[in-house]
């Protein structure tokens, strides 16, 4: 609603299934089930949530490297069905994964590493592709000593500023950060956030990051959406969310992302038990089986995004019914 | 406080290879005071985990260390494999950070719970399977008889952790060292093996050592922290002491690094690019 424009990457009814055979039975897996959400030019959307979310798959699923089985993506206006080829997609959206240790090839130095999109993508000159490679090496405050090195030669937040480098090589619209700090330590952590942030601005990237840390998201999102079991379960400005979660998962959530501070802080909210299998789904809301605010009608109708506050949304009639 | 339980003094690690010695800790010392919960901090490359490793002569082949090491009075370094294997499990007992594969994948869990249960203390199978039963109902793992007929790999991760510190309990030891034992978890799943640990260590009169990279932690469940970077201890403090006036640069660093990026969404602590995006986000209906 206040988001300005039109958005670079529009995502609708997106839902992504499984099909899983064990012991001769076949058994749907749904791990991304009806996702809504719009990038836009120069901001941050987040997509959290804890593993079996379905955050990943809801990443590849964009970038189709799994077939999502039924919703639209348009990027830049444009459905993705429309690219004849798959790979012309990357020319648009690029993604930073979370381990550059795996996702680097260990046998090219940093210097192919950096040409090999643009030699894919762009129809550039061998010339103009070497002044890239050092604008890139510039824009991710790496010396170009580094050129010659093998990712093995490279410290872990080297890699990852090698890893984003290769993401903006092609200089995509839409950019994926899948985890990007979450295999560094704290220090390194912060300078590589902050360091997104400035390309975000120089570049108006659109990028969506995917996160189960919401120090992370707090820090470079500007809007958020909580993934719990594959749906949705609240959205909206970062700073509104964060502050008054309306959902009883992001309050958990919340409440146990621990505090660097002596004596910790007080847990308002406790799940009990584990995220269930996503089999054995209820009806009902999905996090029914785990929620203590959890009412009869909470495992038998399936609670839709209603407007919390204003662009605030959450899927829980108990908490929309309190007043605040 | 009372006394301390391990002393670590001038512990010095050496790693020899063919192409020279590679020094990776030096004059190592603190203390660990019986019964509480002390941190060992560090990011990658500090010596947390090789110090841990070394209270147990666990260190890698190629570490040649020096110094002492002191438990309950007795020193620890220089004992054989013997005196090694009598120390671990029954009086110091380790948790690793990737519990499952902490696990052998081929044998139930209650199996090798139950062998831990009949080596170190010496029961009849149905008196290990009686304990191993209440411990794991002791951790909150639900329907323990159940679980215990499974494999590894039908437990989840938090569940795995639960399994090795149950492992770890059945043996009575009276120091637990963790090594990053909610790495890996879920936020959730993390907060609720923390609790447990800090409730462990209070019922059964526990000494717990938590080797961590993550301040949070340390500030939610730990007494006294101890902060090593590149091999050496650099600042030592109880835990109220150390978040409210950390004494090096370094420590206040990693307080900045670590508070920087945690927030509860109640105070904005504001890094320049953190205040420009709220007031992106700020809708107009809370203005």
């Amino acid at each position: 609603m206040t988001e300005p424009g039109k958005p670079l990457l529009s995502v609708t009814g997106l839902r992504t299934e499984f099909t899983v055979r064990s012991r001769g039975s076949r058994r749907t897996l749904r791990a991304v089930d009806g996702v809504d959400l719009e990038l836009h030019a120069g901001r941050t959307s987040a997509v959290v949530g804890e593993s079996g979310s379905g955050k990943s798959t809801l990443a590849r699923s964009i970038l189709r490297l799994v077939e999502p089985t039924a919703g639209t993506v348009l990027v830049d206006g444009r459905p993705l069905s429309a690219f004849r080829r798959r790979r012309d997609i990357y020319k648009d959206i690029q993604m930073v994964f979370q381990d550059p240790r795996s996702s680097l090839d260990p046998r090219q130095r940093v210097r192919e590493i950096l040409d090999e999109p643009m030699r894919l993508h762009l129809r550039r000159s061998p010339a103009d592709r070497a002044r890239r490679i050092r604008e890139l090496l510039a824009a991710v405050e790496l010396d170009e000593a580094i050129l010659e090195r093998r990712p093995a030669a490279l410290s872990g937040g080297q890699r990852q500023r090698v890893g984003i480098a290769r993401a903006l090589a092609v200089e995509p619209k839409v950019v994926i950060l899948d985890e990007p700090t979450a295999s560094l330590d704290a220090s390194t952590r912060g300078v590589v956030l902050d360091l997104l942030a400035r390309l975000q601005r120089e570049n108006d990237l659109a990028y969506l990051l995917i996160s189960h840390d919401l120090h992370t998201v707090r820090r470079i999102a500007h809007t958020v959406a909580v993934m719990y079991l594959g749906r949705v379960i609240e959205t909206g400005p970062v700073a509104e969310v964060l502050r008054h979660p309306a959902h009883p998962y992001t309050q958990a959530l919340i409440d146990a992302a621990p505090v660097a501070a002596h004596g910790g802080h007080h847990r308002t909210i406790r799940l009990t038990g584990e995220i269930p299998s996503p089999f054995d789904r209820n009806p009902g809301c999905v996090l029914a089986s785990r929620c203590p605010l959890a009412e009869a009608s909470c495992t038998t109708r399936q609670p839709s995004l209603a407007e919390f506050r204003p662009d605030h949304f959450a899927a829980c009639p108990v908490t929309h019914r309190q007043p605040r | 406080m009372s006394a301390a339980l391990l002393e670590v003094r001038g512990l010095s690690g050496v790693f020899r290879t063919r192409a020279g010695d590679t020094p990776v800790l030096h004059d190592v010392s603190f203390d660990l005071p019986a019964g509480g919960i002390t941190a060992v901090v560090g990011e990658t490359g500090s010596g947390k985990s090789l110090t841990a490793l070394s209270i147990l002569g666990l260190q890698p082949p190629g570490l040649v260390t020096g110094g002492s090491i002191r438990f309950d009075g007795r020193e620890l370094m220089g004992l054989d494999e013997a005196g090694y294997r009598a120390l671990r499990g029954s009086q110091i007992a380790m948790v690793f950070q990737d519990a499952r594969s902490s696990l052998n994948p081929v044998l139930t869990v209650g199996r090798q719970l139950c062998d831990v249960a009949r080596l170190h203390r010496g029961l009849s199978r149905r008196d290990a399977a009686a304990l191993v039963e209440q411990t794991l109902a002791r951790v909150a793992i639900p329907e323990p008889r159940r679980r215990m007929a499974q494999y590894p790999h039908e437990f989840s991760g938090g569940m795995a952790q639960r399994v090795m510190i149950v492992m770890a309990l059945l043996c009575e030891p009276r120091l637990l060292l963790l090594d990053e034992p909610t790495t890996g978890l879920d936020v959730t799943t993390q907060a609720d093996v923390m609790e447990l640990i800090v409730a462990l260590t209070q019922e059964a009169g526990l000494t717990t050592c938590l080797v961590t990279h993550d301040l949070g932690l340390v500030g939610e469940a730990c007494d006294r922290v101890v902060v090593m970077r590149r091999g050496r201890v650099v600042e030592q403090a109880d835990a109220a002491t150390f978040f409210s006036d950390p004494a090096t640069d370094y420590a206040r660093t990693l307080l900045a690094a670590n508070r920087d990026t945690v927030d509860q969404g109640t105070a904005n602590q504001g890094t320049a690019n953190q205040d420009t995006a709220n007031q992106d986000t700020e809708p107009e209906g809370t203005a």
